[in-house]
């Protein structure tokens, strides 16, 4: 209640504006889409003009657009209007045209890689060494090895190339990793080579720590993750300062995520994990 | 279309061939990626990353039944082989692997006709174990034993072996008497390549071995064809030689991410080499043919909750025919005959694995059998039986630190035996590393065939010298208390045992059983003794970055009394002027039945296998494989048991190109009894008794494309 509060207060201090248009337009209108869209709507306070588009090519004229994935915010970025942009991971935002600035910012999907490096901490307390598996080389290397040597990780990077194709890069770096950490790459962590990099870590011995709850649910031993529900929060609270101060937060990670773990998996490797919430609350405190 | 060949391009430089595919969501992608490149350049040269790769949805892969359980939570105490120990070994036969068993018997009844055994109390026939390839059990009627020569299987194609110590029928089903030995081949969709394999040494020892593998978008296979030879291990004294053809195929068709159908087919030929030197009338050289065949089908079906039901149908057959089998081989002149054999077993089966609750899962189901032999020399009908069994098998955890295993099986096994045979467990976790585990576990051994339904009839192979059993057989029962612990201390994985285990009505050959003519007595099967099997097993594994040594070690004793004495042990009728017929029998009951019990198991036996890498290219590996003396209960008093036997092997590898990958490849040279440790092997006839394993070299090239 306290945001629609100030937003009470801000409405009555610019003399009663007229309410806040929001825009929210969806790259797509399937499952996860519609959960953010559902909760972002519950979530504001009702003295908001909330418009759904639900394809990039009927977007209705606004104060403010949420573009919810990277459709919307390819699309949006040519725009001039204020846009929030959700669902989408930070490399994708990176590549976007239009710089961040107080009328065009983020909230990532993607978990800042210190708080997935807490997570393998908290699970794995012997691993030493990380194992990561690319295609292209991802953005965030640079950040990701300093991160790694600062808590004491071995980082193994192995990519994918003519050279090495993906089963044998594969079978390559879990020979020497304690545990792959999934980063996102098109053309090597697909629907249709889950299965075989998959079983070859269970063989391999080596658990994945995935990107969602669905990794977890193939057979990952954990990922950390923010649910549909927490982005829109966020991006309410978000839409909430814009409202009043005209200016969208810096471009920023969740701040709330959940972490799953497979604990059939876990016993199976003979890891010894604790429950998802002790997890969450052990990731929290050292990140 | 510019934007779209760059794409596509790109694309491709991470194809490998089969293991990333080009599917539905694929297509997708690309669909997807091409929107996005026409209405702007700016991912024209990147693979971006968008959210879908944080929402998309993916199979089930490590479903609840294809995780194993840990060893520490595991019910039984298991001994895994793996690949790397396989090749580390150097065995080019599968039975030999079993050498790296704490307590496991591996015996030979000549170089073709291998056999093994847990506990004591065997014959040639060892038929007291279960014996699973991929979920097919393969010990075959009319005799029980697994032929294990005659499997349409190669050293190659295995995955890993998992050995049970210890009744299992809960978990494995009817047989898991002794223990189960489960062996698993390479699953087809990692097998990608093509692959040949050379190998040639002493003993006329020639192996030929191919393999072709692709993995597709929904379907991947395995192909492989072996032929294995040799000339035996003393073949002027016993004609073992053998060679075999083997066609196996294995193949994964994806229906949908959670329906799959597994197939399976197989076919060994064989020819082995049978007869006895100075034994022209009992068992002349000459060569029997065998054909062992096998088709499989399996249906998995994953359920949205994780659950997983499993349906499999196999059918196995073997023809095998002996052109000079001695018949009537207790009267003069033998008269000789062709023994042909036929036996079958078809089975289905439903297995679910189903999650009861986060700490609960229960793996039930059940299943139809129907077993067929055919032997006109040892039987005068053509047998059938049809059986049944229902299993449930319940992993429960009540507390965090406790895993609870309760389960049991039911059957029916045609011929009028109706068995339960429950086993409970005890896992606690004492600490993370260290967990104990207490168990008590029941199986039964139904009488086979070749014990129920031998006849001896005119101008069969037992004329005049067999009855058959006066009483129906009982089935064999085995109860079996265990304590056992599984730890790691740093990267030593340790893992021991303690047992006792009762086994009651065991069936062996009685030979006294028909005395109405004293100068010619008659034999029948019984449920003549009762045993008890106790004994220690340790095993422990260590592994550094380069090598790694695996130990076993086992501690056994046995011994057997009658659990009801047979009647003629009380037969007062005088046969000489100083002895009855009971004291004479008493005797000899003593030394052949109950005095040989204790030695059918080796006191002491002990196995290493050092592997260790000398270089980015070489790899050597050693194994010691330690057994004190030991009798199989059918080699008789009056013959040698087998000596102790202090064997070692080496293995020395050089690798070259890629490994596993087209070019790549390895040359090995493997020596077997380096030492030439004089051990004597199994043999029930004196020509055969002071045979000894001769030391032999032989040399393995393998390439891949």
């Amino acid at each position: 209640m306290i945001p629609a509060l100030v937003l009470f207060v801000a409405c009555q201090s610019q003399g009663m504006a007229a309410p806040l248009r929001v825009a929210i337009v969806l790259s797509e209108s399937s499952g996860a889409y519609q959960e953010l869209v559902v909760e972002l709507k519950n979530t504001l306070a009702p003295e908001y003009f909330v418009k759904v588009a639900a394809s990039v090519e009927e977007i209705p004229e606004a104060d403010l657009f949420v573009a919810v994935g990277m459709k919307a915010a390819h699309v949006l970025s040519s725009h001039s209007r204020p846009v929030l942009n959700v669902l989408i991971p930070r490399a994708g935002f990176e590549k976007l045209k239009r710089p961040p600035s107080s009328t065009y910012s983020a909230i990532f999907m993607d978990q800042p890689l210190q708080r997935q490096l807490a997570l393998i901490n908290a699970v794995l307390p012997n691993a030493t060494s990380v194992g990561v598996l690319y295609d292209s080389p991802p953005t965030e290397l640079d950040t990701l090895r300093k991160l790694s040597s600062a808590m004491h990780f071995d980082l193994y990077e192995q990519r994918v190339d003519q050279q090495h194709p993906l089963a044998e890069a594969l079978s390559d770096l879990l020979r020497v990793s304690d545990v792959l950490l999934v980063l996102p790459d098109n053309n090597v962590y697909r629907s249709d080579t889950i299965r075989n990099i998959l079983l070859e870590t269970y063989r391999a011995q080596v658990p994945m720590v995935g990107l969602s709850a669905n990794y977890v649910r193939a057979g990952a031993l954990c990922a950390i993750y923010s649910t549909p529900q927490q982005i829109a929060y966020q991006a309410a609270e978000a839409i909430e300062d814009f409202a009043t101060s005209a200016k969208l937060p810096v471009p920023q990670y969740t701040k709330e995520f959940d972490v799953s773990v497979n604990t059939q998996v876990a016993r199976s490797l003979g890891v010894h994990v604790k429950d998802a919430v002790q997890l969450r609350v052990e990731v929290r405190r050292r990140q | 279309m510019g934007f779209v060949q760059i794409i596509i391009s790109a694309t491709n430089t991470s194809f490998v061939r089969g293991f990333m595919y080009r599917n539905v969501s694929f297509r997708r992608s690309i669909q997807f990626a091409i929107l996005i490149l026409i209405s702007s350049s700016v991912f024209a040269t990147d693979d971006f990353i968008t959210e879908h790769s944080y929402l998309q949805e993916l199979p089930v892969v490590l479903t609840a039944s294809r995780l194993s359980q840990p060893l520490s939570e595991s019910p039984s105490s298991m001994t895994i082989i793996d690949r790397q120990m396989i090749n580390a070994s150097g065995f080019r036969s599968v039975v030999e692997l079993f050498r790296l068993v704490p307590g496991m018997y591996v015996g030979n009844a000549g170089a073709n006709t291998p056999f093994v055994s847990l506990n004591g109390v065997t014959d040639q026939f060892s038929r007291r174990m279960q014996v699973l390839v991929d979920g097919r059990s393969v010990y075959l009627p009319p005799f029980g034993g697994v032929e294990w020569n005659g499997l349409p299987l190669s050293v190659e194609d295995i995955e890993r072996i998992e050995v049970v110590r210890g009744p299992s029928a809960a978990s494995h089903g009817t047989n898991s008497f002794y223990g189960v030995i489960n062996i698993l081949t390479k699953d087809p969709s990692i097998v990608d390549t093509d692959r040949l394999t050379l190998t040639k040494g002493d003993m006329g020892i020639t192996n030929v071995s191919a393999q072709h593998g692709r993995t597709e978008e929904r379907l991947d296979y395995r192909l492989s064809y072996s032929y294995r030879a040799d000339n035996g291990d003393n073949p002027e004294v016993l004609n073992d030689s053998s060679s075999n053809r083997i066609l196996a195929m294995r193949s994964n068709f994806r229906v949908n991410s959670n329906d799959t159908f597994e197939f399976q087919l197989g076919l060994n030929m064989g020819e082995a080499g049978k007869g006895t030197k100075g034994q022209l009338e009992k068992d002349p050289f000459r060569t029997v043919s065998t054909r062992n065949d096998f088709q499989m089908v399996a249906w998995r079906h994953s359920w949205d909750s994780g659950d997983e039901s499993k349906l499999a149908y196999y059918r196995i057959n073997r023809n095998s025919t002996d052109p000079l089998k001695a018949i009537n081989w207790n009267v003069n002149p033998t008269v000789f005959g062709a023994d042909i054999s036929k036996s079958s077993r078809q089975d289905i089966e439903i297995q679910n694995t189903t999650q009861l609750w986060h700490d609960n899962r229960v793996v039930w189901g059940g299943g139809l059998r129907y077993d067929f032999a055919e032997q006109p020399l040892i039987f005068s009908t053509i047998h059938g039986l049809n059986q049944s069994r229902v299993f449930v098998h319940d992993e429960w955890r009540p507390i965090e630190s406790t895993v609870l295993n309760i389960g049991t099986m039911l059957e029916d096994d045609g011929a009028g035996h109706k068995n339960n045979s429950p086993r409970v467990s005890v896992n606690y976790h004492i600490q993370p590393q260290h967990t104990l585990r207490a168990s008590f576990a029941t199986a039964t051994r139904n009488p086979v065939m070749a014990e129920m339904y031998l006849t001896a009839g005119k101008n069969q192979y037992w004329s005049r010298a067999y009855v058959p059993p006066k009483n129906p057989l009982s089935p064999e029962r085995i109860t079996s208390k265990e304590i056992g612990y599984v730890g790691h201390f740093g990267q030593w994985s340790l893992d021991g045992r303690v047992y006792y285990e009762k086994v009651r009505d065991i069936v062996g050959l009685d030979f006294y059983a028909d005395l109405s003519n004293l100068a010619d007595p008659k034999s029948s099967f019984k449920n003549l003794t009762d045993g008890i099997f106790k004994g220690i097993e340790v095993s422990a594994d260590y592994r550094w970055v380069t090598g790694r040594v695996n130990l076993n070690y086992a501690r056994q004793q046995a011994s057997c009394h009658f659990s009801s004495y047979p009647t003629q042990y009380f037969n007062a009728l005088p046969i000489s002027a100083t002895q009855t017929l009971a004291q004479m029998l008493a005797q000899a009951y003593q030394s052949d039945y109950l005095g040989l019990c204790s030695e059918s198991v080796p006191v002491n036996s002990a196995s290493i296998l050092l592997n260790q890498r000398l270089s980015e290219t070489v790899d050597f590996s050693t194994g010691y494989y330690f057994r004190d003396r030991v009798r199989v209960n059918d080699v008789y008093s009056a013959l040698p048991a087998e000596s102790p036997m202090h064997r070692v092997d080496i293995r020395l590898a050089k690798e070259f190109g890629q490994k596993e990958r087209p070019g790549g490849g390895e040359i090995a040279v493997v020596l077997q009894n380096v030492f030439q440790d004089n051990y004597t092997a199994y043999g029930n006839v004196q020509q055969v008794a002071n045979l000894l394993f001769k030391r032999r070299a032989y040399l393995t090239a393998s390439v891949y494309f």
